[in-house]
C-alpha cells in the first residue's frame, strides 16, 4: 500500500505541475530594468509574451545573458526568409513537493515543455502559432472506465495560441483574433501565482478572443471580447476584458486598470483591478503589484467578494543574467469568512548563463487557512531556440 | 451612482482591506452550502484545473468543471480493480491477460456523513492523498463541503432526496461498495484500478 500511495503522489505531483507546463511568457520583470517600456519591444505578440522579435533576441544575445552570443534563430546557424520567424522552447523540470499529505515529500524529473513557434508576417499582416505536447498524466495501460466521463481533449498535441493580427507599426492601433490570453495583470511567467490562477489566467485556459488596443512608449490599452476554448475542450469563459496602462516617472514606472467581465458555467464573474510598477533604477529593483476585486455570482445564490492580489521585487545584481525574484500573494476566497484563503511566498532565481539558456530554480511556500503549510520546490533547464 | 447601505459599504471595504493583509473578516461563514454554490465557487477553480478534472483532462474520469456534471462524477463513478485469478469469476469481474478485471460502483460523496465521504477524506488528507496537490483547500472551505453533505448533499436544495436519517448514496444499493472490493494486486502489491483511485480512506474522524 506505502508503493500504491506513493505513486499516486507522485502522479498528483505530475498533475499538478507536468499538467501545468509552463507556456511561453514574457518576463515582465525586464519592463524598464532594461530600459524597455512596452512588452512588444522584445515580443511579437503585443501584449507580450511567446516568440521574441529580433530586438528580444539581440537583447538575449548581447545584454541578458552572463557570456554573449548570437540570439538570433538557432544561434545564427541558418537564415529564414525574412517573413518566417521559428523559435521553440524546451524545458526539463525537477520538482519537490511536500503538501502534508500521506507519502509526502514527492519528487518528480519530467519534461516541462515541448513547443515550436512560427509566426508568417506579409506587412501589416500576421499570423502566429504555438503549438507542443499538452502536460497530460495518465497511465497508459489504465484506461478510463466506460461507465466514468471520458476527457474531451485525448489528444496530447495542443495549440495554446494560434492568430492572426494586423499592426502596421510597433506602435499605434493593432487588432488580433485567435486563442491567445486577454492582455490582463503583471502576465508573470508562473502560472500557478494566484493573479493568473484564479483569475482565469492558468495554463491551456487561453481563450477565443477578438482584440483591439493602442500601444504608446508612455501607454497602451487593451480590449478583449473572448469566448469559449470550443477546439480543445478548455475554459468556456465568454466576456469581455480591459486593459490600460500608463507610464510615468521619466518611463520608469507604471500603473494599470484592469476588470474584466465573464459568463462562466455556473456563474459570472467581475474582476476590477490595479497594477504598479516601479523600476528603482540606483540598486537596479523592480517593484510590482497587482491587486483584483472578484465578485463571483454562482446562479441563483448568494455572490461573494474575493480578493486576488501580488506584490513582489526583482533585484538585478551586478552579474549579468541573473534576477532574484520574491513575492508574496494573497487570496480571499471570501472577503466576509475567516479561513477561506491562501497565502503564498515565492522566491525565484533566474540565470541566464548563455543566449538561449535559462536556468531557474523557484521555492514556493504556501500557508492554506486553517489547514496546511507546504513546500514546492522546482529545478529548470530551459533551452529556447 | 449613490451608494443606498453606507454601512454595508463600509463594512465591505473593511473586509476588503482586511484579506489585503490576509484576514477574512468573518468569524460566521454566510456562504450557502448548496451545490449550486460550492461547485462554481470551490470545485471547479480548485480542481478543475486544465490537466486535472477538467472536460479536456477529466482525470480519474471525474469532470469537476461544471455543476450538473461534476455532481455526477461525485456520485456516479466507477473503480476498476486488477486481482488473481480465482476459480470463480464474480459478476462484476472478468479475464483480462491473466487476471480478473473488476468494476464497482463507487460513489465520492455519502450524503449526511462527511467522515465516509472519500471526497472529504482527499481534501483532508486523511488516509488519502490530499487533493488538490498543488493547493489544498482552505479549512472554511472544506467545512463548507462537510456542512452541504451533511444537509443531504443535494444537487438542488429542493430535491426529496438524498435525505439526512437513514438515507443512503444514490445507486448505493445497486453496486457492491468499493470497501468490499480488493484493492491490491497480489503479485505486485499495487492498485491496479483505472479510472478512480482506489486507496482505503481511514475511519472518519479529522
Amino acid at each position: 500500500m506505502r508503493s500504491n500511495f506513493h505513486r499516486l503522489a507522485v502522479l498528483g505531483l505530475f498533475a499538478a505541475i507536468v499538467g501545468h507546463a509552463q507556456s511561453a511568457q514574457a518576463y515582465p520583470q525586464w519592463q524598464f530594468s532594461t530600459g524597455t517600456t512596452r512588452c512588444n519591444q522584445c515580443h511579437y505578440a503585443p501584449g507580450g509574451g511567446g516568440l521574441i522579435n529580433d530586438y528580444g533576441r539581440d537583447a538575449d544575445g548581447d545584454d541578458l545573458s552572463t557570456w554573449q552570443g548570437d540570439g538570433s534563430f538557432l544561434h545564427g546557424a541558418a537564415t529564414l526568409p525574412s517573413f518566417v520567424k521559428l523559435g521553440a522552447d524546451l524545458r526539463l523540470a525537477l520538482a519537490a513537493q511536500d503538501n502534508g499529505g500521506p507519502e509526502q515529500p514527492a519528487f518528480a524529473v519530467f519534461p516541462m515543455q515541448l513547443d515550436g513557434h512560427i509566426r508568417l508576417a506579409f506587412e501589416a499582416f500576421s499570423f502566429q502559432a504555438i503549438g507542443g505536447v499538452r502536460g497530460q498524466v495518465r497511465r497508459t495501460d489504465a484506461p478510463i472506465p466506460s461507465e466514468n466521463i471520458q476527457p474531451e481533449n485525448s489528444s496530447r498535441i495542443v495549440s495554446r495560441e494560434h492568430w492572426v493580427s494586423w499592426q502596421p507599426e510597433a506602435r499605434g492601433y493593432y487588432a488580433r483574433a485567435g486563442r491567445f490570453f486577454a492582455p490582463f495583470g503583471l502576465r508573470l511567467a508562473e502560472h500557478l501565482v494566484y493573479v493568473r490562477r484564479d483569475l482565469g489566467f492558468n495554463t491551456l485556459q487561453e481563450t477565443y478572443n477578438v482584440s483591439a488596443g493602442y500601444l504608446e512608449n508612455q501607454w497602451e490599452a487593451h480590449v478583449t471580447v473572448f469566448g469559449p476554448d470550443f477546439l480543445q475542450a478548455g475554459t468556456r469563459e465568454a466576456g469581455v476584458a480591459a486593459y490600460g496602462e500608463y507610464r510615468l516617472l521619466d518611463e520608469t514606472a507604471a500603473v494599470g486598470l484592469q476588470t474584466k467581465y465573464a459568463l462562466d458555467a455556473g456563474f459570472d464573474r467581475f474582476i476590477g483591478g490595479a497594477v504598479g510598477k516601479l523600476h528603482i533604477e540606483p540598486v537596479n529593483v523592480l517593484l510590482m503589484g497587482e491587486a483584483n476585486y472578484v465578485r463571483l455570482i454562482p446562479d441563483g445564490v448568494t455572490a461573494v467578494g474575493q480578493f486576488v492580489g501580488l506584490v513582489g521585487a526583482s533585484w538585478f545584481p551586478p552579474v549579468r543574467g541573473i534576477i532574484l525574484t520574491g513575492w508574496v500573494e494573497r487570496l480571499q476566497g471570501d472577503i466576509a469568512t475567516a479561513d477561506t484563503g491562501s497565502s503564498a511566498a515565492t522566491a525565484s532565481l533566474s540565470w541566464f548563463p548563455y543566449p538561449h539558456t535559462e536556468i531557474q530554480a523557484v521555492d514556493r511556500v504556501q500557508g492554506v487557512d486553517g489547514a496546511v503549510t507546504f513546500n514546492t520546490f522546482l529545478l529548470q533547464l530551459h533551452y529556447f531556440m | 451612482m449613490t451608494n443606498q447601505n453606507p454601512r454595508a459599504f463600509c463594512s465591505t471595504l473593511c473586509c476588503f482591506v482586511a484579506s489585503l493583509i490576509g484576514i477574512g473578516c468573518g468569524e460566521t461563514d454566510a456562504r450557502p452550502p448548496q451545490w449550486a454554490f460550492i461547485a462554481p465557487a470551490i470545485i471547479a477553480p480548485n480542481c478543475a484545473t486544465a490537466s486535472c478534472h477538467s472536460k479536456g483532462a477529466a482525470e480519474s474520469g471525474l469532470d469537476l468543471s461544471e455543476p450538473d456534471v461534476a455532481y455526477h462524477s461525485l456520485f456516479a463513478q466507477t473503480a476498476q480493480f486488477r486481482i488473481p485469478v480465482s476459480p470463480t469469476v464474480p459478476p462484476e469481474c472478468k479475464l483480462d491477460k491473466g487476471a480478473m478485471v473488476c468494476r464497482t460502483g463507487r460513489v465520492l460523496v455519502v450524503p449526511c456523513s462527511p467522515d465516509q465521504s472519500r471526497l472529504v477524506n482527499m481534501l483532508r488528507g486523511r488516509g488519502a492523498q490530499r487533493m488538490p496537490p498543488d493547493r489544498p483547500l482552505p479549512i472554511g472551505d472544506i467545512e463548507l463541503i462537510e456542512r452541504w453533505i451533511l444537509q443531504g448533499a443535494k444537487q438542488n436544495p429542493s430535491d426529496l432526496t438524498p435525505s439526512c436519517g437513514g438515507a443512503v448514496a444514490p445507486d448505493a444499493g445497486a453496486r457492491p461498495s468499493v470497501d468490499a472490493a480488493p484493492t491490491v494486486d497480489a503479485r505486485s502489491g499495487a492498485v491496479v484500478d483505472t479510472g478512480m483511485t482506489a486507496v482505503q480512506d481511514a475511519p472518519g474522524g479529522s
